[in-house]
This record gives structure tokens, sequence and C-alpha cells, in this order.
């Protein structure tokens, strides 16, 4: 006979703060994404666990320094040349008798320059506007002293403002810009004993009004201006082109010098700057991940670097962190010792099928059926999953079954789909690699960028692949191995709700997962609740998770109702 | 999508109530008009939780000669799984009992 034992108990729902350490600590990390995206969203730091790129190879026979990010390759031609255009006077001034400096259309705007052939099109310039006086003076200089010794004279300009010291000064050391409220001039002396003379300083104010960057998109042959996006409004280019004397400057970021100092500055003005620090030391370019408070989760992952020339070095920013790098195959090489690219977590399947000849109104819409054979077949197939299809010419493309309805599946055509082919296979992708390979498309997104077939797909699309995916390593039975290896799931459901499925809650051997007891509601006769309290700052207490829902079941002592003692 | 209204509803799948919960040892071949000062009718339900044999823990319904009448509930184990009981008068009025667990006697 089995006597049960009783004992009273007050019922509480305690709301934990649920936290999942993502550090370097060693130990499996074992909560599953489908949606890449949402991996890499889950971490509060992205830029800052990415290590540097050092760099110092040899620049003599390299011709380009390539940044490169998804579909966007940012080519630093390295030509010995920097592109650095200066000291032009915008309108109402003309140059070579062929018009305006700086011309205003209602779709671009064109800017003139010294050679076409410095720009090509798609090159990034930056432009900046500024005012530019000049001020000069004389100072009479005493130096005693022997033969070859410098001497230094320095003094405040008559109105006390920032000057640029730009240029050399006669019988002086100075070259450099130097910003300061005084000019400096020093020179050597040419005599032993005192020697005394006067020297001209010459010092040049720049006051910066704009700058901005942009890209070309196209040369105005005739009139050597080339046509770049407009980005200054019309207002703000009328009144720009009526400030006098107002110059202007070019630099264009694709064109540079070979060493690492000017590489370092036109990265840093690159679209590409807000992303990586650079620091340069003994002729060694140091890059730095730099946290990004408008884009956070720029994908450090799949940014590199390409030096050409005879030979081509690529440059990536590496991290040990799994989920700022998340991918499913990677994840899953935790569970199948580092290989897990050939594990089938899918049916291995394939039926034939016949379908119309695909046409032009199909590329269209988009959307192209088939009929499979044999129905049952159906069974192994599934909505927003990626299949395989062949056709008559024996072509094979990857495509989205997007419906199943009787006997026919409708797909989200593959891009480069000849036209005129029909379609007479279809089989499943069902291994870790393939699975994992569509899924990382999907996150990036964009048309023929890892694959010629891959076909773009809004974001409730994907959100639905990315479930699809997750529905067969959360279901399928021959994923259930593979289950008792994880500790839980996120996801985002159709209805747009984060939802983290925990496998096995009661025997917790992911030391990463942490419950915090935070609040707590007391459920009293007839289910009725009481309004929540704190319990986190009550004290530490032990706790157990009862079930395969997360919540948990605390026993709170009657006598000491006040002190809230809680046992597990 | 699971809220703690489930929560409580799952909870409180396995959920009775009774009038008296009695914690001393009583004889159960005895009549009884009243324990714990609340008077007995047919149809009272009754938990014992402290009989010195074991076996006569649990629930009673009090018959028409103020009989206690066991009520065998927990044969299957399983029966126990959030077994609680509310008890709505006596000194353990409002409280709630809970099974935390079980032993096997012959």
């Amino acid at each position: 006979m089995n006597v049960p034992i009783f004992e009273i108990k007050d019922s509480f729902i305690i709301k934990n703060i649920l936290n999942y350490n993502t550090t370097l600590s060693g130990d499996t990390y074992g909560i599953l994404f489908t949606d890449y995206d949402l991996a890499r969203k889950t971490q509060n730091k992205n830029a800052e666990r990415f290590d540097n790129i050092i760099i110092n190879t040899d620049l003599s026979d390299k011709n380009n320094f390539i940044l490169n990010y998804k579909d966007d390759n940012f080519n630093i031609l390295l030509d010995n040349e920097v592109i650095d255009y200066k000291d032009c006077i915008m309108y109402p001034y003309q140059i070579d008798n062929s018009g305006y400096t700086f011309v205003n259309d209602s779709k671009h705007q064109e800017i003139s320059v010294n050679d076409l052939s410095d720009y090509d099109v798609d090159d990034y310039l930056e432009i900046s506007f500024y005012l530019e006086y000049n001020r000069s003076g004389e100072t009479t200089w005493t130096h005693s002293g022997e033969t070859g010794e410098t001497w230094y004279v320095n003094g405040f300009t008559d109105n006390n403002v920032y000057w640029n010291i730009t240029s050399n000064i006669p019988n002086s050391g100075i070259s450099d810009t130097i910003n300061s409220v005084m000019w400096e001039v020093t020179g050597t002396t040419i005599s032993s004993g005192q020697t005394t003379g006067t020297t001209n300083w010459e010092v040049v104010q720049i006051i910066p009004i704009l700058k901005y960057k942009c890209y070309v998109i196209g040369k105005n042959n005739g009139v050597y201006r080339i046509k770049i996006e407009k980005k200054l409004e019309n207002w703000l280019f009328n009144n720009l082109s009526k400030v006098p004397n107002l110059k202007y400057k070019i630099l264009n970021i694709n064109k540079c010098n070979k060493n690492y100092l000017d590489i370092s500055n036109h990265i840093k003005k690159s679209p590409y700057g807000n992303y990586i620090s650079c620091n340069i030391m003994d002729d060694v370019l140091t890059l730095t991940p730099i946290r990004n408070d408008l884009d956070l989760y720029f994908d450090y992952n799949i940014f590199n670097i390409d030096i050409s020339g005879s030979t081509t070095i690529n440059y990536t920013f590496n991290t040990n962190y799994l989920y700022n790098k998340y991918t499913l195959e990677l994840f899953l090489d935790q569970f199948f010792s580092g290989s897990s690219s050939g594990e089938t977590i899918y049916y291995n399947y394939s039926g034939e099928t016949t379908s119309n000849q695909y046409e032009i109104n199909d590329k269209n819409s988009n959307r192209f059926k088939l009929t499979v054979n044999n129905i049952d077949d159906l069974e192994y197939f599934k909505n927003y999953t990626y299949i395989y299809i062949t056709t008559n010419n024996y072509n094979t493309y990857r495509a989205l079954i997007v419906d199943i309805n009787e006997d026919q599946i409708t797909i989200i055509p593959p891009l480069n789909m000849i036209l005129n082919e029909s379609i007479i296979e279809i089989k499943n992708l069902y291994t870790v690699k393939e699975i994992s390979d569509v899924l990382y498309e999907c996150c990036v997104n964009i048309n023929n960028l890892y694959s010629n077939d891959y076909n773009k797909l809004n974001i409730d699309l994907r959100r639905y692949v990315y479930n699809s995916y997750y529905e067969i390593i959360n279901n399928l039975v021959i994923n259930e191995n593979l289950r008792n290896e994880l500790t839980g799931a996120l996801f985002e459901n159709i209805n747009n709700t984060f939802v983290l499925k925990i496998y096995n809650p009661q025997d917790i051997k992911d030391n990463r997962l942490t419950y915090l007891p935070s609040e707590a509601i007391r459920i009293g006769k007839n289910k009725k609740t009481s309004f929540p309290f704190r319990v986190d700052s009550i004290r530490t207490f032990s706790y157990n998770v009862i079930d395969a829902n997360i919540y948990t079941s605390f026993i709170f002592d009657a006598n000491k109702d006040n002190d809230t003692v809680i046992s597990g | 999508m699971y809220t703690e209204y489930d929560i409580i509803d799952e909870f409180f799948s396995n959920s009775h109530e009774a009038e008296i919960a009695y914690g001393q040892n009583i004889d159960l071949n005895k009549s009884y008009t009243m324990l714990d000062n609340v008077r007995l009718n047919i149809g009272t339900k009754v938990l014992l939780y402290r009989q010195k044999n074991l076996k006569e823990n649990g629930l009673y319904i009090v018959n028409s000669n103020n009989e206690l009448v066991f009520q065998d509930q927990f044969n299957d184990v399983s029966k126990m799984f959030r077994y609680k009981i509310h008890i709505n008068a006596g000194s353990h009025l409002d409280d709630e009992f809970h099974i935390v667990g079980y032993i096997t006697v012959n």
C-alpha cells in the first residue's frame, strides 16, 4: 500500500530571470538556434569579442587593399598616389573656361576635378568645403652660439586665432601643418658668436565649413567634372555657392599610397571606418573591431581583407565566442567531435515529379508548381524547407517549398533556373552542412552571394524557414539523441514571440544555464493570486525545477511567513 | 503561449477540498460528531495525516453513522502527482496540504 506523506505548504509561482552564460568557460554551448541573426543578437557584446588583425606584409608587390563585407568589396588601389585635389574655388569662379566648378542637378551633382582619370564610378570621396586666409609678418631674431646651432622664434598673430602653418618658411625648418595660436620659425646659425637677422613668417588660417562623403556615379568628360551622389540639398547648395572664396577639396578614398599610414587614414574614412580602428606602430597596421552603436551586430565573422598583388593575402577577424559567429554546423560540431557536416538531421528522401516548363510568368511571379508522382512521398517533405530540384536537363538547384497541397508542391524557384526546364525529381537537403549553409544564406539574404540559386526572401518567409528547421530538430525521432545533448533552443515563433524551449530542466547539466528567482506570486484558494513581491533581494535560497515547463516550486515556512524562509 | 495561468491550471490539476485536517491519532472504529471543533455531518471530508498506523493516513468521508470512511485514492502512485488538499474549517482553515512523497508498506 502506498501511504502519502503530507506537508502544509503555500503555493507560489516564482518568476525567474533566466541567464545563459556565453563567456569562454570551456563548457559546451547548449542553446541551439536556426535563426543565425537571432543567435548574434542574444549577445550583449560583438565587436569587443573579435581579435585584432595585425598586418605587416611587404606592400611593394601589392596593388589592392580590399575590404570585403557581404556583397561589398571596397577596393583601395595602392598606386602610390593620394588623390587629394584641393584649393579649388567654388562657384561663381570658372576653371579651364569649361564651366562652373560645382553644378547642381535634380538627381545628382557635379564637381570639377583636375584629372578625370583619378576617379572611377563607385569611388568613394570625401569632399571638404573650407575658407582659407593668409597672414604673414617679419620677426627679428638673435642667437648666440656655435655655427650650426638652431635658433627658434615664435609669436602670436595679431588677431590671436588658430592658424595652420602650411608652407616652408624661408630660412626655417617648418614644413608641416601645425595647429597653433602662434607662429613659430626656426633656423640654423651660419657663424659662431652672436648673430641676428630678420625672418619672414607666413601662416594660413583654414576655416572648415562642411565635410561629407559620397560616391562617384559618372563622369562629365567634356567639362572635367565628375558626377556624384546628390548629398547636398538645394538650399544648402545655394547657400554654399553664395559664400565668397569658398574652396573645396576632394579626397578619393579608393586611391592610396603604398604605406600603412595612408592606408590607415583611408580605412578610417571608408564606409567601414566606424567599425574598425587602425593603429600604426613600427610599420605594422593593427585593425581592432570597435563597437558601432548604430550597427551593433555588424558581422565581423564575414568581414575580411584581401591584400592582392603578385600574391594575395587574406585576413579575417576571429573569435572563440560561438554565438557571435554562429552557424548550425559550428554548433553541432561540439557534439560530433568537430565534424558534424555529414551528419543526417532530416529525411534523406527523393521523389519523382512532373511539372510544366518553367516560363517567364513563373519567374515573374516567383512561384512554380510541380506534382509528385507518388502522393505518399509528401509525408517526407515539409513546408518552408529547401529541396534540390532536378530538371529534365539534369540541372540541379535548390528551391524553397512554400506550399504543399494535395499532390502539388509550390516552390520559390531558384534564381538561376533556366527557362523551359521542367522538374523531374526533388530531394531533401538532409545533412548538417547542407542545412547549415542554406540557413546562413537566409541570414545574409543576398542574391547570388554564396551560390547562384539563392533567391532573396522577405523576413516572414525567412522566419518560417528558421522555424521549420527548428521543428525538424525538435520533433524528428532521428534527432532524439541530438536533443539529449542540447540544453534548449531559442526561436521566434509565427506570432513574433521569442520562445526558449528547455529540453530537460529537471536535469540541469549545462552550467551555463542559471535561474535567478526575482518575483513571487502566492496562489491562494480557488487559484486566486496575490500581488507579486520581489524575492531576489531577500536571501539566497535553493529551488527545484519540477517539470518540463520553466517554473519552480518553493516551500515557505508558515511559521516564519514574514521572514520568508524558503527551502527546496 | 505558455502563461502563468497555464501554470496555475497545471499546478492545480490534482487539487481537492476537505473541511478538516486532523493531526492527532484517533480510533477509526469509533463514531465522531466533532473533530478540531468542527461538527461532522454526512459527507464531511476529513484528512488524517498523523495516524500512528501509517496506512490510516489519508482522506475520509463521514457516513450516516458518523464514522470516517477511508477513501483509498493512491493505489496508483501517479495519482499523488501534484495532489494537494485545501482545508476549509478548523485550526487548519485555509491551509493547503501537499503530498511531498510516499512510503510503501505491506
